[in-house]
């Protein structure tokens, strides 16, 4: 038998095989790591679900832009922390009244994907806040990340 | 990735049956250097990779090649808010058995099966970064060079044959499954010097070789 003439036969009709599978997706999901929170009250020492009536917040140093303007019956809120320090301060205003809340946190850059690039996921440290309104804040998941897990509760 | 585990044990399991076999050992003009000319074409199929490859098989019996490939590669991207860029080298390890008849005992060509266990010593990183922010503004920054590894068990199965004397041509298909990579928390590996590019834990590769074999 001569395999050679067979073998040679073989390779050359085998030229090029290639497995591509490059992928042209685009991102499909949110890039964008925020904060969730979520008002409460308790009732018979049992945290309810809470609302504002008319809500507003802005970022401390962005007095400028609101975040939310005097939205209406609001139980929970994304807030957008700073990716370039490690503290981020918001300014609340619920109905009349006005408190301020500061995280203090350490950040992780994370790639998502190559379609979807890099986010920062932030672990929140401690939280120092006014109380006119708020009674107290817990830190339910201090991971912040894409995700719509709530991170802290406010209690009013 | 159960297929790929099939597969292996089977592999195995003719591994054992082939020990037993009582040739006389003989491998005077058994060593042979190969060189993956497929490589050539990497950077025209997918921009931005770079890879050399080589081999020495050694033919310990009639049908037995024990093989230790090394590989070096690159790989860089650069997309629309980052640039990821993944370098280093590999190295396989593992046997090949011929199912071709022979006329002649010291003939190389060969129908060949065998299987590879893959390491890789890489460094990835991405050397610069944005993550826009239209509130507080965009985040600029970059993940230095990390040292990564990864393992993986490779089979394979080709054919090889000589085109002139002591030269041989060949093409191997090779299914990899990978079996461990560093973690890093800021960006897994996404390409693997010698593995490739990681989407999920299996991948399939070509190689097309081209023989020297020592004429002793």
């Amino acid at each position: 038998m001569n395999f050679n003439r067979i073998g040679l036969l073989f390779i050359t009709g085998f030229c090029l095989l290639f497995f591509s599978c490059e992928s042209d997706e685009s991102c499909e999901q949110s890039t964008v790591s925020m904060l969730n929170a979520g008002f409460y009250t308790i009732v018979d020492s049992l945290p309810i679900s809470a609302s504002i009536g008319d809500f507003t917040v802005y970022g401390i140093g962005r007095a400028d832009s609101m975040i939310y303007d005097q939205a209406s019956s609001v139980g929970s809120f994304d807030l957008p922390l700073s990716s370039n320090c490690d503290t981020t301060g918001f300014v609340l205003t619920m109905g009349t009244e006005t408190d301020t809340i500061i995280f203090l946190y350490s950040r992780e850059l994370h790639l998502l994907s190559m379609e979807c690039g890099f986010t920062t996921y932030f672990y929140i440290e401690r939280i120092d806040n006014t109380s006119n309104t708020i009674d107290s804040v817990s830190v339910v998941n201090e991971k912040v990340t894409t995700g719509d897990d709530e991170n802290i509760q406010i209690y009013l | 990735m159960r297929i790929f585990r099939y597969t292996f044990s089977l592999f195995m399991l003719a591994w054992l049956t082939a020990g037993a076999q009582t040739d006389s050992l003989d491998i005077r003009g058994g060593l042979r250097f190969g060189f993956d000319i497929s490589r050539i074409a990497v950077p025209y199929l997918d921009e931005g990779r770079v890879e050399y490859d080589g081999s020495v098989d050694l033919r310990i019996n009639k049908n037995l090649y024990p093989v230790i490939e090394v590989g070096w590669g690159s790989f860089e991207t650069k997309e629309m808010n980052f640039s990821y860029r993944s370098t280093g080298y590999s190295i396989r390890i593992g046997i090949d058995k011929n199912y071709l008849k022979k006329d002649d005992a010291n003939e190389m060509g060969m129908f060949f099966a065998g299987f590879r266990y893959g390491m890789s010593f890489f460094k990835h990183e991405a050397p610069d970064l944005e993550i826009p922010d239209p509130y507080w503004g965009d985040f600029s920054g970059a993940i230095p060079a990390k040292s990564m590894n990864a393992h993986w068990l490779e089979f394979t199965t080709g054919i090889r044959a000589e085109i002139f004397k002591n030269i041989y041509l060949g093409w191997s298909l090779r299914g990899r499954l990978l079996i461990h990579r560093s973690d890093d928390n800021n960006m897994s590996p996404y390409f693997i010097p010698g593995y490739g590019k990681v989407s999920g834990r299996n991948t399939l590769g070509f190689r097309y070789s081209i023989f020297y074999q020592l004429p002793l």
